[in-house]
């Protein structure tokens, strides 16, 4: 997958394999963001040309293809298109692409024109070489329309990647596991832009459970309260919102209205 | 990684509880809640000092070092930190001829550059230590040393909010990522390791280049040239001036306020649990130096 040459770019050595017992040893505490989804495995590569910067190419396997996609959206800005990946993210010598059950990472160690381009080529060959095309998240299809951020959705599992984009609470106050999907987005409504977070439970119970460690440790100053929906005013004038709806929970915050709160729980 | 419980370091913060906190704590610092104005009234009764030096010539328009500018830098901020001139006697304030020395860089996204590491092996040798060491792993290694200068660079991290001093032990330290849960609350318990507790005379902080977004994972789109070493004998100290440096940062890129995520927990539990040293940035005298 990761090609011995692009080029006039030659790999510098064999393609060093990470795997979940070494991950911490090849990038520290980096690696938790990626065991906190299916990780499987990694494969990296260094190229090199003279009097250009080095170029590191990582190819992440992931153990299904919601996965894949959940990484991309944890790292990436923007960007699609040109044959690189199903989405792909170009930015000062740093490309992000999925594909299938595959996250592909490909830095220069400095943005020039010839690394860019030798970037960008190095991606289209990993990408040709990953077979097939994978499924996005099937929850995507939860995420309101209108006003939605392109850029701001993150798919995860654990409250290790929630906390890294919204902090919400230092403890795992939404019971967040590897048996959980989540998705947080942000809106732009008027002037504002809330944030919409959906967690999906295995079981109603389980939703139950995770709703009533969130309203213990975070609605501490409000009256408890049993309705499947629920707006409660909070600091700085704004609103944070809830909604329950069998194995789902739904919330919103940094919402500036009780509306804005509304219209997102829906 | 096992789940982490909710109260390893004892408490559960929300977001709702920065946002009504106090603002000279370190965590409400990290929720940008006006770093600025802790800083200015910081001088009243400073228990410790912090040296911030920065120069708009260390790093050329291709970001390569120069060594002149950085030397300068360096015997500046070493000489303000310790009240003393020439060099030799304003580091012998911090190591002895007869120490044997390591020196903890980091190589993790924005490395400490060799040209700083370099830089503090011929200041040390040049006042008689026959041994300096610059190293970032091996567990083994710092029970050699008798004196650590420890040299990281600064990044924000999505486990512990940001990575500077503090952190910066557990390259050396067996197992670290059992330290990872609970936004890596009691990091300074690595600061206790028999082979560590005592040893670091003097942090020096690699702010030539700053990852203020992101991180660890190298993200070249939020690298900022900060062009400066900060300098500290009070690692916990040293960590909350790095954080609100970054927080200022952060909020003039995308203001009001872009707020770290996770916040730093461990600066404070620093402070707090381990006596590592203070995170109240009113206790800290913050000294701006440009040369």
């Amino acid at each position: 997958m990761l090609p011995d040459a692009v080029g006039t770019w030659r790999a510098s050595g064999p393609v060093k394999l990470v795997t979940k017992s070494n991950i911490f040893d090849y990038m520290d505490g980096a690696g938790e963001l990626y065991l906190a989804y299916d990780f499987r495995g990694l494969g990296v590569r260094e190229y090199t040309k003279a009097s250009q910067p080095k170029i590191t190419a990582e190819v992440y396997r992931l153990g299904n293809s919601s996965d894949a996609y959940g990484v991309y959206s944890h790292e990436r800005g923007g960007g699609g298109g040109d044959g690189i990946g199903q989405d792909r993210d170009y930015g000062v010598g740093l490309l992000r692409f999925w594909k299938n059950t595959c996250f592909v990472r490909i830095v220069a160690d400095k943005e020039t024109e010839e690394s860019k381009a030798a970037v960008l080529a190095i991606g289209r060959l990993i990408s040709r070489n990953i077979s097939g095309t994978g499924k996005r998240p099937s929850m995507l299809g939860m995420l309101p329309k209108s006003g939605l951020i392109p850029d701001s959705v993150h798919y995860f599992h654990k409250h290790t990647v929630l906390n890294f984009h919204f902090y919400l609470a230092d403890g795992n106050i939404l019971n967040l596991s590897d048996k959980t999907e989540a998705l947080l987005a942000q809106y732009k409504i008027d002037s504002s832009k809330p944030r919409l977070l959906i967690v999906r439970y295995q079981s109603t119970k389980d939703a139950a459970a995770a709703y009533e460690h969130f309203a213990r440790t975070y609605f501490t100053d409000k009256p408890a309260s049993k309705a499947s929906s629920r707006i409660e005013a909070v600091e700085h004038g704004e609103f944070t919102g809830t909604r329950r709806s069998r194995n789902v929970l739904r919330f919103v915050f940094e919402a500036k209205t009780r509306e804005q709160c509304a219209r997102l729980l829906q | 990684m096992k789940d982490s419980k909710d109260h390893e370091s004892g408490f559960t913060i929300t977001s709702r509880d920065l946002l009504k906190g106090a603002a000279y704590t370190t965590l409400g610092v990290a929720m940008g809640l006006d770093p600025l104005r802790a800083i200015a009234e910081a001088a009243s009764k400073p228990i410790t000092t912090v040296v911030i030096v920065r120069s708009k010539d260390v790093l050329d328009k291709d970001g390569n070092v120069s060594k002149p500018v950085l030397e300068k830098m360096l015997d500046n901020g070493v000489a303000r930190l310790s009240g003393k001139k020439p060099v030799g006697d304003a580091w012998k304030t911090y190591i002895k001829p007869e120490d044997a020395v390591g020196i903890k860089m980091s190589h993790v996204s924005v490395p400490t550059h060799t040209e700083l590491t370099d830089l503090i092996s011929r200041r040390v040798t040049a006042i008689g230590v026959k041994t300096a060491e610059v190293w970032d792993r091996d567990v083994k290694k710092p029970e050699g040393f008798t004196a650590i200068i420890n040299a990281p660079g600064l990044k924000t991290h999505g486990l512990s909010g940001i990575a500077a001093s503090i952190k910066n032990y557990a390259g050396c330290y067996p197992k670290p990522s059992q330290f990872h849960g609970d936004s890596c609350a009691n990091l300074a318990e690595m600061w206790q390791a028999p082979s560590l507790v005592g040893k670091t005379k003097l942090i020096i902080i690699d702010a030539l280049k700053i990852l203020y977004n992101c991180g660890p994972q190298f993200d070249p789109r939020y690298i900022w040239d900060y062009k400066g070493l900060i300098l500290g004998t009070d690692p916990v100290a040293v960590d909350a001036v790095c954080l609100s440096l970054i927080v200022k940062k952060r909020n003039e890129v995308q203001p009001p306020q872009w707020i770290i995520s996770p916040p730093p927990k461990h600066i404070e539990v620093a402070d707090t649990k381990y006596k590592l040293g203070t995170s109240d940035l009113s206790k800290i005298r913050i000294v701006e130096m440009e040369v």
